[in-house]
């Protein structure tokens, strides 16, 4: 399979990048990583315990990860907090296939359980689960609605939706602005991506409670971006083999991130699947 | 094996002024900042070119501004 022609799903996107990204970043396939720690560092697995402690994830709980990359994050959680299961979704073969060797090399299949689906359309029981968590991933979301609209199907009633994202500044761009915007999703496969306050819409249409929104200040892309490059005495600073698919020398897209924070109402109901 | 941290790498491409500082002396640059490198990872900062890598940077990713990694 290329990657030239027409513009590939996510899935196929996935399928052929998720080897390098692995070898540029580990098994945690996200840009922005939460700074932990004195002095604060890009520590990956921090920086996902640290989320998971900004959804509200309790012991015990029963997790969606919707958009898991290779259960990365999932194995995280599932190692520090003993007694949650994890339902890990992805539309990639090639990441679902490296995520159940990974759970199975953690000794967490008990527990961590990816799946090959769309969260779009999961295959997942109704109000089943007490937290759902999309990491980097609404990007990918060809419909916000439908996308919320699982994601409140599949909560119990009081269970929590995180929301951490790379978002779109603004809806209203400048024409270079719009220029950059496209070819950063473009760049990363995304369907498009989205801002922090459709995001917030969708949620809420979705018949989602906000709890809170807002921009994500001590996140930090330095690892992201350092992964891209090589630097040593012999040659100088030169690009991996992640930076020759992804430098885009001039490319200055009005990203930004954030999160968002929401629960089902206690009242509402799940139609049941 | 001298492999800088990429974290510490992408500070250097994002943010010119630790770049300034980490090539002119690199002992002192990571010590203020809290990272650990060791004697090989030191000596190897200090033999670069902070020219070239200036160079390096333009040519792969041209002028950033603070948009550039969100």
């Amino acid at each position: 399979m290329g990657l030239t022609g027409t513009r590939p799903s996510s899935s196929q996107f996935y399928d052929w990048w998720t080897d390098l990204f692995l070898r540029g970043f580990g098994p945690v396939l996200q840009a922005g990583i939460v700074k932990t720690g004195d002095p604060p560092r890009e520590d990956p697995q921090r920086s996902i315990l640290a989320l998971a402690e900004r959804a509200g994830l309790k012991d015990g709980d029963r997790v969606l990860d919707a958009g898991c990359g290779v259960a990365g994050p999932a194995i995280i959680i599932a190692s520090k907090y003993p007694n949650v299961v994890i339902d890990a979704v992805t539309n990639s073969v090639h990441q679902c296939a490296i995520a159940r060797s990974e759970v199975a090399a953690a000794r967490l299949a008990q527990r961590v359980r990816p799946h090959l689906a769309d969260y779009e359309q999961l295959p997942l029981a109704s109000g089943s689960f007490d937290q759902v968590l999309f990491f980097e991933s609404t990007g990918y979301a060809i419909d916000l609605g439908a996308t919320y609209g699982e994601a409140c199907r599949v909560l119990k009633p009081g269970g929590r939706l995180y929301v951490k994202d790379v978002f779109c500044r603004s809806a209203s761009l400048s024409d270079r602005e719009a220029r950059e915007m496209a070819a950063f999703d473009e760049l990363w496969g995304c369907v498009r991506s989205k801002t922090l306050v459709e995001t917030v819409g969708a949620i809420a249409d979705a018949g989602l409670e906000v709890v809170s929104s807002g921009l994500l200040q001590n996140v930090g892309t330095s690892r992201f971006a350092g992964s891209m490059f090589h630097l040593d005495r012999q040659e100088g600073l030169r690009p991996t083999e992640l930076g020759i698919g992804f430098l885009r020398r001039g490319l200055n897209p009005p990203i930004e991130f954030g999160e968002v924070r929401a629960r089902k109402p206690e009242s509402a109901h799940s139609s049941l699947r | 094996m001298e492999k800088i941290p990429p974290e510490l790498i992408g500070r250097a491409v994002q943010d010119p002024e630790f770049r300034r500082r980490l090539l002119a002396d690199p002992k002192e640059a990571v010590a203020a900042e809290g990272y650990e490198l060791d004697e090989e990872q030191i000596e190897a900062l200090q033999q670069l070119d902070p020219e070239a890598i200036d160079k390096a940077i333009e040519a792969l990713v041209g002028e950033l501004d603070s948009s550039k990694w969100a």
